[in-house]
């Protein structure tokens, strides 16, 4: 996901309005992913919005001190958002990856019995027989606690809605020398 | 820099391009204090420490990219996003191997076969990530890393 250019920034101008300018910029990108990320399944859109929330979060750890306790809670919502997505991208991630090597294994064993011409005792040792167990419980496993995750992304994320922190945060950065 | 990064000195007050020239005189060299660390290939912690340097550096060119000459600037920060994925990929493959030991050593015996050949798989590509690292790192000597780094600060005055 390709970060949003921030407009009218001046080199030669103050570092807290030019700050202000680019926070202003990055915490907008974030809350975009809202609606879409109500939706669970929505994965390009959960990686892209823990994208924006790393760097609103990079941004702040250089240009937060400025804004005083605001930057320095907002920097640790960013993280924490950050940490939770990337959690949930891992899952993502992780049980396609699953299904590919079980994919392998299946073919490996299959090559196998057709070689062993499919007989009894073959069919009784093929070399993968013990891995397919343990890789369908890592896949529950690993859904299991992405719905956990998600479950918890989205209930903190209402609250920072319902809390109004996100206008908190505007008018913080809007207040000349805050 | 394990308890967060080094402090840059910083005047709210003062103009953009006086902190942009003073972050990047701090976060440039940063990237290169755990590289022969990473190179060793012995401690995978020297490797995350020089990923978080390579991120915080690709920041620092993002958040004050108008403040510097733009061609210099978009070569450095090609030169840098290039180390940092040379980087991910060991990284996340570490973090994947570390997550999938951990599962397996709490998971039910008649379950570990299958997790241990997903972790072997897996540790293949990461001797593979790691004939990667090399010419990535190396490539910082060859394109004057630390020089770049110190033109665009002095640059950066203008």
């Amino acid at each position: 996901m390709r970060a949003h250019g921030v407009r009218g920034l001046d080199p030669d101008g103050s570092f807290r309005a030019n700050a202000a300018r680019i926070v202003r910029t990055r915490l907008d990108e974030l809350y975009a992913f809202d609606p879409a990320i109500r939706d669970p399944d929505r994965v390009t859109e959960l990686h892209d919005m823990r994208i924006a929330a790393k760097r609103l979060r990079y941004v702040l750890e250089i240009v937060g001190f400025s804004f005083g306790k605001v930057g320095a809670r907002l920097e640790g919502e960013a993280r924490w958002l950050q940490e939770v997505l990337g959690e949930i991208h891992d899952a993502d991630v992780l049980v396609p990856e699953i299904d590919a090597h079980v994919a392998r294994l299946r073919e490996q064993d299959r090559v196998f019995l057709v070689a062993a011409d499919r007989s009894p005792e073959a069919f009784a040792a093929l070399p993968n027989r013990a891995a397919y167990v343990g890789l369908e419980a890592l896949v529950v496993a690993t859904t299991a606690r992405r719905t956990v995750l998600y479950a918890t992304f989205l209930d903190r994320w209402d609250t920072l809605r319902r809390t109004g922190f996100r206008e908190r945060v505007r008018q913080a950065l809007a207040k000349p020398g805050s | 820099m394990a308890g967060g990064p080094e402090p840059v000195e910083i005047d709210p007050r003062g103009s953009f391009r006086d902190a942009a020239r003073r972050s990047l005189a701090v976060r440039g060299p940063e990237l290169l204090v755990h590289r022969d660390g990473t190179l060793a290939g012995e401690d995978i912690e020297a490797l995350h420490q020089m990923r978080v340097a390579s991120r915080r550096l690709r920041a620092v060119l993002e958040v004050y990219a108008g403040c510097f000459p733009g061609r210099a600037h978009l070569t450095l920060l090609r030169l840098v996003k290039d180390t940092a994925d040379a980087l991910s990929e060991a990284r996340d493959l570490d973090v994947q191997i570390d997550g999938l030991r951990a599962y397996a050593a709490a998971a039910p015996v008649e379950d570990r076969a299958g997790v241990e050949s997903l972790i072997a798989e897996l540790a293949a590509r990461r001797v593979a990530a790691d004939d990667h690292l090399p010419p990535a790192l190396l490539r910082l000597d060859k394109e004057r890393f630390s020089r770049q780094v110190a033109r665009l600060v002095e640059d950066g005055r203008r």
